[in-house]
């Protein structure tokens, strides 16, 4: 080890090794990650002959993708709206109010996040949808579902698994509020729904914000759960899904438009949160003064956690009940397929373990050097520039990354031909979708370093490779495991981008195959493969919160 | 008119007691200044008081009426903090408009009151700017005129002057001052800094781990501190152990260590008393050829060290303890040098008398 030190102190201060070094680092950052990501734009100009006589051209065509787009669209504002008046004071709670079972409703929040989707989904279809076996309506004996399958139970999943980007997002601005702006304003007299509105809300625009950008972009790019839910009602990247092979250049369209609107939305709610600024509108003395009083605020708080309670978790648990009724008869039509048996869960299962920890590993290897290189590096335009980048390759919805991968590396004409659909091409669709959640947090927290540190470490004596090992690791140990955590369960959870880059495949990660047996399920009715898929699906959810409280307890001990 | 008074409030964060029992009573219209080591209680006695957080215990009346339980927006009083927590997203008449809109003044009448308030600050500041483009000076005085642009009369202020530059924090607490006698209000100031309390306070507070040591005018604390506390703490003060060895009608005669007499009046005490003599530099004369009279010591001169306005030395004495000696600074006057031998004389009534703490005189004085 300590010869190892040794070389790499040696390494970091030869400027030749240093540029060789940092060469790698950003040529995999431009050639594997950001340039594939965005493939779908030189590829279309290269087509635009095509683009216009196979889409442009065919009314029918053109309609049915702008309707996907539009609907994608809507959901996600829809679900911004939602997520932003539910999320924000949900946030406010976590962190101002003292009440028993705190912890675990902080720790419950992550849950829709770290869940498989396609699982997540299938709970929500159970739990609200059509009587079918094994749903809430069903075992409540009702003849009517509350939601059929269409555009509200879309966004009632949607809603839900974007939530916890907009709390944790508030939730990091909330718990930096300086108080004594909130002391300020109520010693001049404003009571305390006129200090929220007034004082504190301005001060957490910019996490609403980036929490409303993560959650539309996360919206308009899911696909496996929603494929579960949708039915009729076809959002764009289920046009994608199914157009990538039928009619290429209708789904290059549309993750052209997925990918610009996202870019353009961000980049507007962004300019506009840096210039906009929250007026005081009139203030109503006698109704804000009702509102603060502490009936009116404990009866806002328990409509959120009612809320809470029975459009997010309940929905979201409602799979640990479903495979509790009796399993039933096994029926005639089943297809011999190996892809249902438990062995296949078990394999995806495997797969998707070891692709998380795969591409979260390569994340970090080449994301710390990355972030170091951005942080210490650069300075200026090229270093808003970089940071930007990182930043893109964030909001790309994954569904369209996948899409632009599989041009990229694949077989459709322009591509390297290297994959074909399948196991290889998701490996790299997750290393680079999991990329940037590795960088973003270690490169906040090198920015929130303050250098004087290392300086001191260098004036001491200590070589460049030996003060990054002892000085600023061990500084930002926290932000690299949140890095970590954030990747791990962004991979093991995605399903929209895998389920493009799988292809035909079903057997290639568990929300893949879980999305498959529940296709396959609603097609030909067959109970069998539903009652496997609510067992399969219960277990995830039993995976999902004994990771999350792993991690927590890892978090904890580090800070 | 408000007068304020604070009676045996407790307050407990978790296992720290961070008010044991405090009873306070402010006049109306006086300027008053708490004082103590950081950790004390200040801030968070200054919070009861505007309602911030609610005591553990006690009751806190202003203008006679009890207001435990009434809001902080419903007390009438104004806050200025260390931070100053000028609203970051306001323009400077936004922020000192603020009071009269969240009571819901139309704005107009609200920006003309607040364009009257800014009139107080000293400095000329131009009503569109935002709270980033001021100075701490600036940003302060607007922080005042916002907390009294509602027509307050009751002023709390917590380290007012804290992020303050040296130069602009001096001159700043005497405009502080000038503006609550302006315009008739009573102030509560809370400081750390001892000079700034003792050179603008009508009366000082001196609080020490949760408890009111002291409450008097500046003049009352430096010459008469009715504890070892608050003679350390306020001002500098040279501290001898010794024992009462004789005793006559007004007078008595200390042993101090290695033999050393000093002879005090002392009225209270009996022979046998272990005590602490304190002896403010201000009060010993020092002599560079021996003189008559008594409580004559010689000494060496270890430092001399030129301050604003006053020469201060530091004298070993043959018993090997050290004496602070401080002289008016003059034109004319010249610094005796260091390993220069010297004469004091400590006039025996200017000498105070303390019981000797039974825990110890440094745990006495220490600053927890
Ligand atoms: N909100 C709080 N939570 C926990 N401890 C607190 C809180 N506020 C103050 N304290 C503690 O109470 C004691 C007194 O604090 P404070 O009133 O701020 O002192 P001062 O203003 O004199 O420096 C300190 O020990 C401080 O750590
Ligand atoms: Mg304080």
């Amino acid at each position: 080890m300590a010869s190892l030190s040794g070389l790499l102190d040696k390494a970091t201060r030869s400027a030749l090794a240093r540029k060789a070094f940092n060469f790698t680092v950003l040529a995999f950052f431009f050639g594997f990650v950001l340039i594939p990501s965005l493939w779908v734009f030189p590829h279309t100009l290269t087509r635009l002959d095509q683009m216009y006589t196979q889409v442009i051209a065919k009314p029918e065509v053109l309609s049915e993708a702008v309707t996907s787009l539009i609907r994608s669209v809507e959901i996600a504002l829809a679900v911004v709206v939602i997520d932003v008046a539910v999320g924000v004071p949900v946030a406010w709670i976590l962190v101002r109010r003292k009440f028993m079972g705190k912890e675990f409703l902080d720790t419950l929040l992550d849950l829709p996040v770290t869940m498989p989707t396609s699982a997540l989904g299938f709970s929500i279809y159970l739990f609200w949808a059509t009587p079918r076996k094994l749903s809430m309506a069903d075992l409540l004996g009702l003849k009517t579902g509350f939601l059929s399958e269409g555009p509200l139970l879309v966004l009632a999943l949607h809603a839900v698994f974007c939530l916890p980007y907009v709390v944790r997002s508030v939730i990091g601005m909330v718990s930096e509020l300086d108080p004594t702006y909130e002391y300020a304003a109520r010693t001049l007299g404003a009571p305390s729904f006129t200090t929220f509105r007034t004082v504190s809300l301005p001060s957490i625009v910019p996490g609403i914000v980036s929490g409303a950008i993560l959650a539309f972009t996360r919206s308009v790019s899911e696909t496996g759960a929603t494929m579960i839910v949708a039915g009729w009602y076809e959002t764009a990247p289920v046009y994608i899904k199914r157009m990538c092979d039928v009619n290429p250049d209708a789904a290059s369209l549309v993750t052209i438009s997925l990918i610009a609107t996202s870019l353009v939305l961000v980049f507007a709610l962004s300019a506009l949160s840096a210039y906009w600024r929250v007026p005081i509108v009139r203030v109503l003395p006698s109704l804000e003064r009702w509102l603060s009083t502490a009936k009116a605020s404990a009866v806002r708080d328990f409509v959120i956690l009612a809320f809470l309670a029975v459009v997010v978790f309940a929905p979201t648990f409602y799979i640990a009940v479903a495979p509790l009724q009796a399993p039933p008869q096994a029926q005639a039509q089943r297809p011999d397929s190996t892809e249902f048996g438990w062995d296949a869960f078990a394999e995806t299962l495997v797969n998707s373990l070891l692709i998380a920890s795969g591409a979260t590993a390569v994340g970090l290897l080449l994301g710390l050097p990355l972030a170091m290189y951005i942080s210490r590096r650069l300075s200026g335009r090229l270093k808003v520039l970089l940071d930007t980048l990182v930043n893109v390759s964030v909001i790309v919805p994954t569904s369209a990354l996948a899409y632009s991968l599989y041009l990229f590396w694949g077989d459709a004409p322009g591509g390297l031909g290297l994959f074909e659909k399948g196991l290889a091409l998701v490996v790299v669709v997750h290393m680079v979708l999991t990329f940037p959640y590795v960088v973003r947090p270690i490169l906040s927290a090198l920015e929130g370093l303050d250098p004087v540190y290392e300086e001191a470490a260098l004036t001491l004596g200590a070589k460049p490779y030996t003060v990054f090992r002892t000085v600023v690791l061990p500084l930002i140990r926290p932000a690299i495991l949140a890095g970590v955590v954030l990747s791990f369960t962004r991979s093991f959870s995605e399903t929209g981008a895998t389920v493009i880059a799988s292809g035909a495949q079903v057997r290639t990660t568990v929300p893949v195959l879980i999305v498959g047996w529940v296709k396959q399920a609603q097609k030909l009715g067959d109970q069998v493969a539903l009652y496997n898929a609510s067992i399969a699906c219960a277990l995830l959810l039993g995976l999902s919160y004994a990771m999350l409280v792993a991690f927590r307890l890892v978090m904890g001990r580090v800070k | 008119m408000p007068r304020v008074e604070v009676i045996g409030v407790r307050k407990r964060f978790g296992d720290v007691e961070a008010l044991r029992g405090v009873d306070l009573s402010i006049e109306d219209g006086e300027y008053v200044c708490i004082i103590g080591p950081s950790g004390c209680g200040k801030t968070t006695l200054l919070r009861i008081i505007a309602g911030l957080i609610p005591p553990d215990e006690g009751h806190v009346y202003i203008d006679g009426k009890l207001v435990n339980g009434v809001p902080p927006e419903d007390r009438g009083l104004g806050f200025a903090f260390q931070n100053i927590a000028l609203f970051p997203h306001m323009s400077v008449l936004d922020n000192v408009a603020y009071g009269l809109r969240v009571r819901g003044k139309d704005a107009s009448f609200s920006k003309k009151v607040a364009r009257e308030m800014l009139r107080i600050s000293p400095i000329e500041i131009s009503p569109k700017a935002l709270p980033r483009e001021l100075s701490g000076g600036a940003a302060q005085a607007v922080a005042i005129a916002r907390a009294l642009a509602t027509g307050a009369k009751l002023l709390l202020l917590d380290e007012p002057l804290g992020a303050l530059d040296a130069r602009v924090r001096v001159s700043m607490r005497y405009e502080l001052r000038r503006i609550v006698k302006d315009l008739g209000l009573t102030a509560i100031h809370v400081t750390h800094n001892q000079a700034e309390a003792m050179s603008i306070a009508d009366k000082v507070v001196v609080m020490r781990s949760g408890r009111v040591m002291q409450v008097g005018a500046p003049r009352e604390l430096f010459w008469q501190p009715q504890n070892l506390f608050v003679a350390y703490f306020v001002g500098e003060i040279t501290l001898l152990e010794g024992y009462i060895v004789e005793r006559s009608e007004d007078r008595c005669l200390i042993e101090l260590r290695e033999g050393l007499q000093l002879v005090s009046t002392c009225p209270e005490r009996a022979r046998g008393d272990h005590v602490v003599a304190a002896i403010r530099p201000e009060r010993v004369k020092l002599y560079a050829s021996e003189v008559g009279g008594e409580n004559v010591l010689r000494g060496k001169v270890l430092s001399a060290r030129v301050l604003t306005g006053v020469l201060r030395y530091e004298v070993l004495l043959e018993n090997g303890e050290t004496l602070l000696v401080k002289e008016i600074l003059t034109h004319a006057k010249r610094r005796v040098l260091p390993e220069t031998s010297v004469w004091v004389q400590i006039p025996p009534q200017s000498i105070l008398l303390f019981d000797y703490p039974s825990i110890g005189l440094m745990r006495e004085i220490s600053l927890e």
